[in-house]
């Protein structure tokens, strides 16, 4: 073996170890912010959510205590511990008991503590604690003990002309902040690996090394994994015993008072993983990491977060109704990254509009923007967010018309009443019978004029007689035409009447709550069609995920383009032979005779 | 322009309103210029062939006369007020039995305001029917007055023989004509053109004194038309034979005799139609005289200066007029109403009338053939004036408003005197009618209210 072999020999093992470091993949699950915190303990929940609320709980804990108010807190620890066996929700309430100088309570927790997890790290200073809080009490029933080692001091004050006082017991404990302990859950990937957790006990001692005599940190704990520790605050270095064909591996770890921590080694991984939590100003939205084209599905929908290969991503955060947003983010192994995103709205919106009749017509601003048939999707069109005049019609039916205020990416459902016209078939009728009432009229009372003008002539003439049959005729013809007026003028105010009369409303409208934009990610298709015999859009129905999922809008159509679109084909009714009735008719809308049929 | 449309319907509609009252129709009718009398239901077909008129005082007398012994005649009494009675005040005139009581209407009858009967008493407002015969009076030209005094006035022995005894006799009468002079007690003047005879009584006479002409062709008519124009206290008595194309004319001074004036003549029809009356601006009366064409008016006071034309002369002629004798011809007109002048057979019958009271009568001519309003021999009756001794032009036209096709309006012309105005009286047989023409214009429009 020469020179040659050695150096190669020597890079093999610095490659080795290289390969041991990294092949140990510390998991930092931690301090997912705004989880729950569940009134019931879903067993169904998933670690990470189970973990999420056990912090939240520990954390309000930790806050009761940093503010001084211990009760409250130990009513924290204590529901903690109830709904989820952890020893240091025991640990820590006992802490608050004896803040409160309640030794019998300091007592139970901290003996419950030792009972439930006996092979706790500091189960013996645990057992200690017992030991001064014991004496204390019993210090403090008969006569006021006195403690001067151990830190516990009695209740009494002192005995004074032989009077002995008996009191509170008196603890000699000065708990800090960096007292409360915190839960430290460690798990591998495969699990059952062996944990050996060792403690900084020096301030000045080198860095930890796997294998080598470790001046300065002391062994806390060995355990296998999964395993649930309580550690007290401090720096700390967990070492993943050899397991099967995996290698030693190690990490450190500083453990703050009142946390919940949770690692995880993912044995068969060779990269080192940081967390990162996405949160933005709505829920829900799509984010895709390192994924810009959308070609995988989505990596989560705000907030969430996960644990990811260190180094740079790109983030692509995106939600119908709101513009897409892309951005670099930076990770580093061992960090806990919180990226916060603000989503715009895009700057139009989309007008829903239903109505009970079978068919109408929309007008927006003046411009017709579609016509809806039963049968066909919702109507919805896009338009620019702000005020619009929007006018709905229909065939039969009073035309409403209305002002609105259409959102930036949201839907606006206005849900129209149209109520039917008044039937005008009467004062058509009676339209009709008074123009040719009238129009008789102005014939006899035309030819009556004319024979007027010929018997004056006659007359002037000379050649008048008075057995003229002209003049019963123009006498006839006269009484005709006032007649013909007379029948004309009263059909034309009962046709006016009936025009204008109307016991009917107007039509109106509502305006519903404001909606998102349909996401067919989260809403997926239904094949089914709609109970009430409406199928909806393809973006109501879903949408398959990728490209076009944010796309949503494009199912909302869009002008001429939207006519041009317009849908399915209906089904041809069988022509009915045209028919027509004239009938008299009297009802509460009016009187006459009615003109009516299907044509 | 909506505005304007508006406009125009509103006052279209308010026209036509206004125009639709019937009471202007009323109005218009009221008091018309034209009264018709209707054939009374007893009466037959014809009523309106024959008219004439006698007046008295403020009594109008208008008899309408019948086709033939079965339509006899009715009497109205028109007064001198605008305001006729169109009820006859006698129906049956000459309506007695052929076979006990014979009368024979005449074409033409006289109306006279009084009339002295055999009883030597004057009737009032007596109309010279025609043949006739009473119980009392015998066969004779039957007189009926308005005391329904009746009485026959005997004709010439000739004229009896071949005109009088055959039709009360046989039943083969000869419709006579009739006419009376313009006096209150006036001359009558009858033809039989069958019987080739004219005869004359003078005023309050019953003598008949016989009109011969000086030849007469056996085979044609003589007396189809007969009138009397009063020149002074003579006579001209007018008798014509238009088949002859004669007018033979006869003056007659006194009550029982007359004498041959003379023949005027010589165009077709020459006395189809015979009127006299004032025409001119003198107080004579004037001959009116209608040929197949043409109506001439002759100054009567001239004809008597014709001479009778030598013996065996038998063609008349306007040739051998005295100067000025003829006034004014004048032939058919239209107007934008009338039309058909050729087949309107202008001058049918004629009457002279002061129309409008101005002193001179005006020519009336019949035209009863004539297509007035698009009606087919609905008849016209054509004014004339004549002022001094210059023909104006045809004044004007009357005709029924309502007339009809066939009506024959004109076929019997009258002009019934009123007191200070005539007016026209026209027989419609065709419609069995008769017209009282008030108003027109040559008429004045204060003249009456229905004028105005």
């Amino acid at each position: 073996m020469g020179i040659v072999s050695r150096q190669s020999e020597r890079k093999r093992r610095v490659k080795d170890r290289h390969l041991r470091i990294r092949s140990i993949l510390w998991l930092f699950a931690l301090l997912v912010a705004g989880a729950l915190a569940p009134a019931t303990a879903d067993a169904q929940q998933s670690t990470t959510q189970k973990l999420e609320a056990i912090r939240a709980q520990m954390e309000k804990g930790q806050a009761f205590y940093i503010a001084g108010q211990y009760e409250k807190a130990i009513q924290e620890f204590d529901t903690g511990y109830a709904q989820y066996k952890y020893s240091a929700f025991l640990f820590n309430a006992g802490v608050c008991a004896t803040k409160l100088n309640n030794v019998d309570k300091a007592l139970e927790k901290f003996r419950r503590y030792v009972q439930v997890d006996p092979g706790a790290p500091d189960i013996e200073k645990v057992k200690e604690r017992i030991g001064k809080l014991e004496a204390a009490k019993a210090a403090a029933v008969p006569a006021p003990p006195v403690a001067t080692d151990g830190g516990i001091e009695g209740g009494a004050t002192g005995v004074e002309g032989g009077v002995v006082d008996a009191g509170p017991a008196k603890i000699n404990i000065t708990d800090q902040v960096d007292d409360m302990r915190s839960l430290v859950v460690i798990e591998t990937d495969p699990t059952g690996a062996p944990l050996t957790l060792f403690r900084k006990t020096t301030a000045s001692a080198p860095e930890f090394k796997v294998g080598a005599a470790n001046a300065g940190w002391t062994r806390v704990t060995s355990v296998r994994a999964p395993a649930n520790v309580t550690l007290a605050v401090g720096d700390y270095h967990v070492v993943v015993e050899k397991f099967r064909d995996f290698n030693v591996s190690s990490t450190e770890v500083r453990i703050e008072p009142g946390k919940v921590l949770h690692f995880k080694a993912n044995l068969s991984q060779g990269a080192f993983m940081a967390f990162l939590r996405v949160s933005a100003n709505t829920d829900g939205a799509h984010i895709y990491l390192d994924d810009d084209r959308k070609k995988r599905p989505e990596w989560g929908r705000t907030p969430y977060g996960e644990l990811i290969p260190a180094g740079e991503h790109s983030l692509l955060v995106e939600k119908p109704g709101f513009q897409s947003l892309r951005r670099k983010v930076m990770v580093k192994h061992g960090d806990q990254t919180e990226i916060q995103v603000k989503l715009e709205r895009v700057p139009y919106g989309i007008v829903r509009v239903i109505s009970q009749v079978p068919k109408f017509s929309v007008s927006i601003d003046e411009e017709p923007v579609g016509v809806w048939n039963n049968g066909e999707p919702v109507f919805e069109r896009q338009v620019d967010a702000g005020q619009h005049k929007i006018k709905i019609t229909s065939s039969g039916r009073k035309t409403w018309k209305g002002l609105i205020d259409v959102p930036r990416g949201q839907v606006l459902p206005v849900r129209a009443t149209l109520i039917p016209k008044q039937p005008r078939g009467g004062a058509w009728t009676f339209a009709l019978l008074s123009a040719a009432s009238i129009g008789t009229g102005v014939y006899l009372g035309i030819t009556s004029d004319d024979l007027h003008k010929e018997l004056k002539s006659d007359r002037e003439a000379g050649v008048l007689d008075q057995n003229d049959s002209r003049v019963d005729k123009g006498r006839f013809l006269a009484l005709g035409a006032d007649g013909a007026f007379a029948i004309g003028g009263l059909f034309a105010v009962v046709s006016a009447i009936n025009f204008i009369k109307d016991p009917l409303p107007e039509s109106s409208a509502q305006y519903d709550e404001l909606a998102d934009f349909h996401d067919p990610l989260v809403d997926p298709p239904k094949e089914q069609p709609d109970p009430a015999g409406i199928r909806r859009p393809p973006h109501m129905r879903g949408a398959p995920p990728g490209p076009a999922a944010p796309g949503a809008m494009n199912h909302v159509k869009r002008g001429k383009l939207a006519r041009k679109n317009r849908a399915p084909e209906r089904q041809k009714k069988p022509k009915k032979p045209p028919r027509i009735s004239i009938a008299p008719g009297v009802s509460n809308r009016g009187g006459g005779i009615v003109l009516g049929g299907t044509f | 322009m909506k505005l304007r449309w508006r406009t125009g319907f509103v006052c279209v509609l308010a026209m036509t309103a206004s125009a639709c009252s019937w009471a202007r129709f009323d109005e218009v009718a009221k008091d018309a210029p034209v009264e018709v009398i209707d054939k009374p239901d007893e009466l037959g077909q014809g009523f309106g062939v024959g008219l004439a008129t006698a007046s008295l005082a403020d009594k109008v007398r208008l008899f309408v006369g019948g086709n033939d012994v079965n339509s006899p005649g009715a009497i109205y009494e028109l007064g001198t007020a605008d305001t006729p009675n169109l009820e006859p005040i006698d129906v049956g005139s000459c309506d007695q039995d052929p076979q006990s009581n014979p009368c024979f209407l005449g074409f033409q009858v006289a109306g006279a305001a009084r009339l002295t009967g055999p009883d030597g008493e004057s009737h009032d407002l007596c109309f010279v029917l025609g043949i006739g015969s009473t119980p009392n009076t015998g066969d004779g030209v039957l007189v009926r007055c308005e005391d329904n005094t009746e009485y026959a006035m005997p004709a010439p022995p000739d004229a009896n023989d071949d005109v009088i005894a055959p039709a009360i006799d046989l039943g083969d009468f000869d419709r006579l004509r009739i006419t009376a002079d313009r006096t209150p007690d006036p001359a009558i003047l009858v033809g039989a053109p069958r019987g080739l005879h004219a005869w004359y009584y003078g005023p309050n006479s019953l003598n008949p004194v016989e009109l011969r002409p000086g030849s007469l062709d056996p085979e044609l008519t003589y007396g189809s038309a007969v009138g009397i124009a009063l020149v002074g206290s003579t006579r001209v008595l007018a008798v014509s034979a238009p088949e002859a194309e004669q007018l033979w004319l006869f003056r007659s001074d006194d009550n029982d005799s007359a004498e041959l004036l003379g023949c005027i003549g010589g165009t077709p029809g020459f006395g189809r139609a015979v009127a006299a009356g004032v025409v001119n601006a003198d107080a004579n009366d004037d001959l009116v005289v209608a040929d197949a064409r043409n109506v001439h008016v002759f100054d009567a006071a001239r004809l008597l200066e014709l001479e009778p034309p030598a013996f065996g002369v038998t063609e008349c002629s306007l040739g051998s007029l005295p100067p000025g004798a003829l006034i004014a011809s004048f032939g058919c007109g239209t107007n934008i109403d009338t039309a058909d002048c050729d087949n309107s057979d202008f001058g049918t019958s004629l009457a002279v009338g002061d129309l409008d009271g101005d002193g001179d009568g005006e020519v009336l001519v019949g035209a009863p053939n004539m297509t007035a309003r698009t009606q087919t021999g609905a008849g016209a009756v054509l004014v004339y004036d004549v002022e001094g001794e210059r023909l104006e032009r045809a004044n004007d036209v009357k005709f029924v408003a309502s007339i009809g096709k066939d009506d024959r309006l004109g076929a019997s012309i009258t002009a019934p005197n009123l007191g200070e105005r005539s007016i026209i009286a026209a027989g419609i047989p065709g419609d069995g009618k008769t017209a009282l023409f008030y108003c027109g214009a040559v008429v004045p429009k204060e003249a009456s209210a229905r004028c105005q």
